[in-house]
């Protein structure tokens, strides 16, 4: 175990070190977007309701309210990118049947750099407790993140 | 009795066929009267999607590449530069380029792959779009052939082993990832032989050797292991940036769009 000053240290190597493996990944089907605009040093968690799915190419948006007082409206609305269609639909993912509008669910997901309300989707809980994995790249981040939390290297 | 034997012995039986009926006679009743078809039932079965074994991260090259020592400097620093924490990759469209074969990947990770052998050709295709065309027919490697994005190939049979060559890449492919911004460019005098074999467990095995001395070292050998992947469905994989809502038109950077669409229900009501 790693004393706890050193491992916010240790987590920053493990995750140059993810940065430089998911780079060098070779499936083409990987290579359009970096994570330039996420910390994915950071894992958060929201209990949302779903707005919208947007199965789009190059990447599926999940559109989802907050509940926020401070807005007027007394909800934010956070935006989720996860990957392509191909990936997504390699990972379980429906266009139709993954999640519905309305339904409450409760996501795990890496920060934007700006502050802005949303990030690439980690996991998503639904009201069941089954969990719907996202994009595999944000699965690596977060194993590599539960595992330096342990002081585990994977 | 091997790919290449039993290819070269129907050509014979082909090559007689036409002889007797040209001489009035009528040929073996045990030979196929369509060679064609023969030839075809010769040929290995590499049917259907292929998927890489073990998923997207598997593979032999991930291997090789960790240790960044295999690189070219200046290959070395873009990749170490592009993967610090916080890099702002731009150049999006070059997310535009055809897809390409780069010598690294046929695809298989999330894009699965095709391999549609005749008898004289094998055409290599996937999820993404890359398109690999490989004359089986004898004839040798045209030398100095334009860049184009599959390359200029070859192919024959050493047994039950197809042997690829292939040169004439673009040089301004990126690596490993085919259309990858700010990745190092695979260069010029790509050369690469692949060795393709289905293998008793019904997967087919590719033994790679690229050689890229713009961007390596030395040359790199690789083996990737294709599994059958009959639950694939194809979908349309719209990577360039014209239609690519992450990328800011007016900079050409990415950025992460938070422009909802227009058509979201209200909110859940309080």
């Amino acid at each position: 175990m790693l004393p706890s000053g050193q491992k916010s240290h240790f987590a920053a190597k493990v995750i140059r070190c993810v940065g430089v493996l998911l780079l060098l990944q070779v499936p083409s089907a990987f290579a359009h977007h970096s994570y330039a605009m996420i910390d994915n040093s950071k894992v958060l968690e929201v209990s949302a309701t779903v707005a919208k799915l947007e199965w789009i190419n190059p990447h599926i948006f999940l559109w989802v309210y907050v509940a926020d007082e401070s807005q007027e409206s007394g909800y934010q609305l956070y935006a989720f990118e996860t990957g392509s269609i191909t990936m997504m639909v390699k990972a379980g993912w429906t266009r139709d049947d993954t999640v519905k509008v309305g339904e409450e669910v409760t996501i795990e997901y890496f920060p934007l750099f700006n502050g802005e309300p949303g990030g690439s989707l980690a996991t998503l809980t639904h009201a069941d407790g089954s969990v719907t994995p996202g994009d595999f790249p944000a699965i690596r981040f977060l194993e590599q993140i539960r595992a330096a939390e342990k002081g585990e290297v994977q | 009795m091997s790919v290449g034997h039993s290819i070269a012995k129907n050509t014979f039986t082909w090559a007689a066929v036409v002889l007797l009926s040209a001489c009035g006679q009528s040929a073996d009743s045990t030979a196929t009267d369509d060679p064609a078809a023969a030839s075809v039932q010769m040929l290995p079965d590499w049917s259907g999607w292929w998927a890489t074994a073990g998923g997207p991260l598997a593979g032999g090259l991930r291997a090789v590449l960790r240790d960044l020592e295999v690189y070219q400097p200046e290959a070395r620093r873009i990749i170490e530069e592009a993967s610090a924490p916080g890099a702002n990759l731009g150049g999006g469209a070059v997310y535009c380029v055809p897809t390409r074969f780069n010598g690294g990947s046929n695809g298989g990770g999330t894009d699965d792959v095709e391999f549609l052998l005749m008898p004289q050709r094998l055409t290599i295709t996937n999820g993404n779009g890359m398109l690999r065309r490989v004359p089986i027919d004898g004839r040798a490697l045209r030398e100095n052939p334009e860049p184009s994005n599959g390359g200029t190939s070859v192919g024959k049979w050493e047994g039950d082993t197809l042997v690829i060559e292939t040169i004439g890449l673009h040089p301004d492919t990126t690596f490993p990832g085919a259309s990858h911004p700010n990745s190092p460019l695979i260069g010029e005098n790509v050369h690469v032989v692949e060795r393709l074999l289905l293998n008793a467990q019904d997967q087919l095995v590719i033994n790679t050797e690229l050689t890229a001395p713009q961007l390596l070292k030395a040359p790199i050998k690789f083996t990737t292991v294709y599994r059958r992947d009959p639950g694939y469905i194809y979908r349309d994989h719209d990577v360039c940036s014209l239609n690519d809502r992450s990328i800011d038109p007016e900079t050409g950077f990415q950025r992460f769009d938070m422009t909802p669409p227009a058509d979201l229900p209200p909110p859940p009501p309080n």
